[in-house]
């Protein structure tokens, strides 16, 4: 026992070494998926200050931009106020006076600290659950998708950015409504691929691709970007695409949260339907 | 005199981590180029102090760091290897006279090839462990290479800067 407790205070210094990375690993690998509840929130309170401090300061440089942008972003929302609405009646000639459900409402934020050149990107917001703001609510731009909240408290939250390796979602092209999923490689923070795409018929540099109805997270119609070139490996079904994004992550700063009145009842009904196929 | 000593070097360590959350986080400096400066804090402790001080600081910084870069354990990991290497690479790098006069490594009493060798070793341990744990794969190994280099060529440098700008000319050897 002696010689245990004299081999430990020899070596303290390698054992604190040791139990320190162990705790950095457990740091690591505990939060970086889905789950940084923890550490996010509480780095929330302390950093969330002194971002927004950054960012109020930095504001002033952007104003004349952000100003075009949002004249920009109102011309466009006259146009486009059906897209976010359902017509509940069956009967096609009431729908002329009808308003519709509302499926959709969208909370503004404003940007307080952006990454994108790292290997995993992520957005901090300056509005919370105080706001509405939920874990799992998709992020969107005047100019297309954005990202996803991972976590919220009560007056900040966290997003994931589509240039993060887990990020994941549904997405079509325009012209065909051929189906894939958008993920992000490493590198550049203007691309991102849409892949395990079977059949995607004539395509032409340009054509644009959408977020689709099924994903819980935008509506459908939301603008990912347009096709920069695709392909498809030897002996592989699928084609892979790569689609230049519509959002400029370098340019981020007013973003809205999309909060799906529908969400759970869509997806227990999905569960549902699982459960219900595996009888 | 310590005790100054200390506060000054914390006063330090709050700008430092300023000057690299506020404006060093937030260049547009492409994927490749993301300098580090921060270490600077720990490799510049005094050379007495012991490791139960020296390896729990390390953490704590990196930890400060990762809470802004949302990388929790990332960089906390890395300084606490940086500064658990510190000593062997400092016995490994002893100047002929030794470190008998001297309080802490700096180029007052150590030159500055000295110190932009030390500097770089240190700078370089830390970024390629970093970068490394940041992938978590050897998957990307020549991104990941090139941003070690460019990286730590980059930080290197601005460490060197800043050593000098907080150096008076009568200290400069």
């Amino acid at each position: 026992m002696r010689s245990f407790f004299l081999f430990i205070i020899r070596n303290y210094a390698i054992i604190l070494f040791l139990i320190l990375e162990l705790l950095s690993f457990w740091l690591i690998f505990n939060n970086n998926a889905y789950h940084k509840t923890f550490f996010l929130n509480s780095a929330n309170y302390l950093t969330g200050n002194v971002n927004e401090k950054y960012s109020s300061l930095t504001d002033y440089l952007n104003l004349g931009e952000i100003n075009d942008s949002l004249l920009a972003e109102n011309a466009g929302l006259r146009s486009q106020i059906h897209q976010s609405r359902q017509f509940d009646t069956v009967n096609v000639y009431q729908m002329q006076d009808s308003t519709g459900t509302v499926l959709y409402t969208y909370i503004p934020a404003e940007v307080i600290s952006n990454s994108f050149t790292e290997v995993n990107n992520y957005i901090t917001l300056n509005r919370g659950t105080k706001h509405g703001i939920k874990k799992d609510m998709g992020v969107i731009t005047s100019s297309g998708i954005c990202g996803k909240i991972i976590t919220a408290t009560e007056n900040y939250s966290v997003a994931m950015s589509v240039l993060h390796g887990n990020f994941f979602t549904r997405a079509a092209i325009k012209k065909t409504n051929v189906q894939g999923n958008i993920r992000w490689e490493i590198g550049d923070p203007t691309i991102v691929t849409m892949v395990d795409v079977s059949e995607p018929g004539e395509l032409q540099p340009g054509d644009t691709i959408i977020t689709t109805a099924n994903s819980l997270l935008f509506p459908r119609g939301i603008l990912i970007g347009t096709l920069q070139e695709y392909g498809r490996e030897e002996g592989s079904n699928f084609y892979t695409l790569k689609i230049k994004l519509a959002t400029q992550f370098s340019r981020l700063h007013t973003v809205y949260v999309v909060n799906y009145l529908r969400k759970e009842e869509q997806k227990s009904a999905e569960e549902a339907a699982i459960n219900n196929a595996g009888n | 005199m310590q005790v100054i000593n200390w506060i000054l070097r914390f006063v330090g360590l709050a700008f430092i981590i300023a000057f690299q959350v506020l404006v060093l986080n937030n260049l547009d400096t492409g994927i490749y180029i993301h300098p580090y400066i921060y270490p600077m804090f720990i490799f510049m402790l005094p050379l007495n102090v012991p490791k139960w001080i020296m390896l729990p600081l390390a953490f704590l910084v990196g930890l400060i760091i990762d809470m802004f870069n949302m990388t929790p354990g990332m960089h906390a990991s890395a300084c606490v290897l940086m500064a658990f290497l510190r000593a062997p690479i400092l016995k490994l790098l002893t100047p002929p006279t030794g470190y008998d006069a001297v309080g802490s490594p700096n180029i007052r009493y150590l030159g500055a090839t000295w110190f932009t060798i030390f500097t770089a070793i240190m700078v370089f341990i830390h970024h390629t462990f970093y970068f490394f744990v940041e992938i978590l794969s050897f998957q990307h190994l020549g991104y990941t290479l090139l941003k070690i280099v460019l990286s730590g060529i980059i930080s290197t440098f601005l460490i060197l800067i800043l050593t000098f700008l907080f150096t008076t000319k009568k200290e400069r050897k």
